[in-house]
């Protein structure tokens, strides 16, 4: 892994997970995993390693009589992620990363 | 260039890709914005109306803001703070500021100057703005997306 780079972001999934979930306050699991294309529990895990490393706020809202759930990025994520974005553009750029 | 540049590209392309998918979902129902903008022109216009009818439209008003909310919520699958960074903040800033200054305008023409109508002409332009403006957010979110500002 090269430096600046967050392991954590990294997987493509979660990499997007992330910058879709910076330019909202927060999404459902539903839609994001139909933006996503992947099944349930893939995503489930992708939220479960956010979640743990603190960059992810999950929230359950009754909705309909069944539940909802709510996905937003914390300030570490987004602190998280700003560096993750810089470090790939700068590879992209073929700059060395300070 | 490193040799990750392919990765790196695809990966990049890909968040691209699926802020692209989420900007063609945040649209709001088609009658969103129009209901918005009779909430928000209602409660200029209530002013030239009785005590107890002004009293009446609050409960009203939130009652509508949170249903609004909520059908936004249920349609789009997301929930987006008007005031993000970004364009869609100038363009908020912007809404409140015409909000503001129509509601004071007319406020003071009708008590003050004693202009009658002017509550009633200043709740239809605000809630014509309202509309209008709401549009332009909502375009301008998308073109953010797009572009992967805001982040």
């Amino acid at each position: 892994m090269s430096i600046g780079l967050d392991p954590v972001i990294h997987a493509p999934n979660r990499l997007q997970m992330c910058c879709m979930l910076a330019g909202v306050d927060d999404i459902d699991f539903a839609t994001l995993r139909e933006v996503l294309d992947v099944s349930e529990s893939v995503l489930s895990k992708h939220i479960k390693l956010l979640d743990e490393a603190g960059y992810l706020k999950v929230r359950k809202t009754p909705s309909e009589g069944r539940v909802r759930t709510w996905l937003a990025l914390t300030g570490a994520g987004r602190k998280a992620l700003t560096g993750h974005l810089a470090a790939l553009r700068s590879m992209m750029a073929g700059v060395p990363e300070g | 260039m490193s040799k990750l540049d392919p990765d790196t590209t695809r990966m990049l392309a890909e968040v691209e890709a699926a802020r692209g998918d989420l900007a063609r979902r945040a649209r709001a129902p088609l009658w969103y914005h129009p209901v918005l903008g009779l909430l928000a022109g209602g409660l200029l216009a209530v002013q030239a109306a009785p005590l107890a009818a002004r009293i009446a439209y609050l409960p009203l008003f939130a009652v509508g803001l949170i249903l609004l909310v909520r059908a936004y919520r249920r349609k789009t699958g997301m929930w987006v703070s008007g005031f993000r960074a970004g364009r869609t903040r100038w363009v908020a800033v912007a809404l409140l500021v015409a909000i503001w200054t129509t509601m004071g305008m007319a406020l003071w023409l009708e008590w003050q100057v004693g202009v009658r109508g002017a509550l009633l002409v200043g709740g239809l332009i605000v809630a014509v703005a309202t509309t209008i403006q709401g549009l332009v957010w909502e375009a301008a979110f998308r073109r953010d997306l797009d572009e992967g500002g805001g982040l």
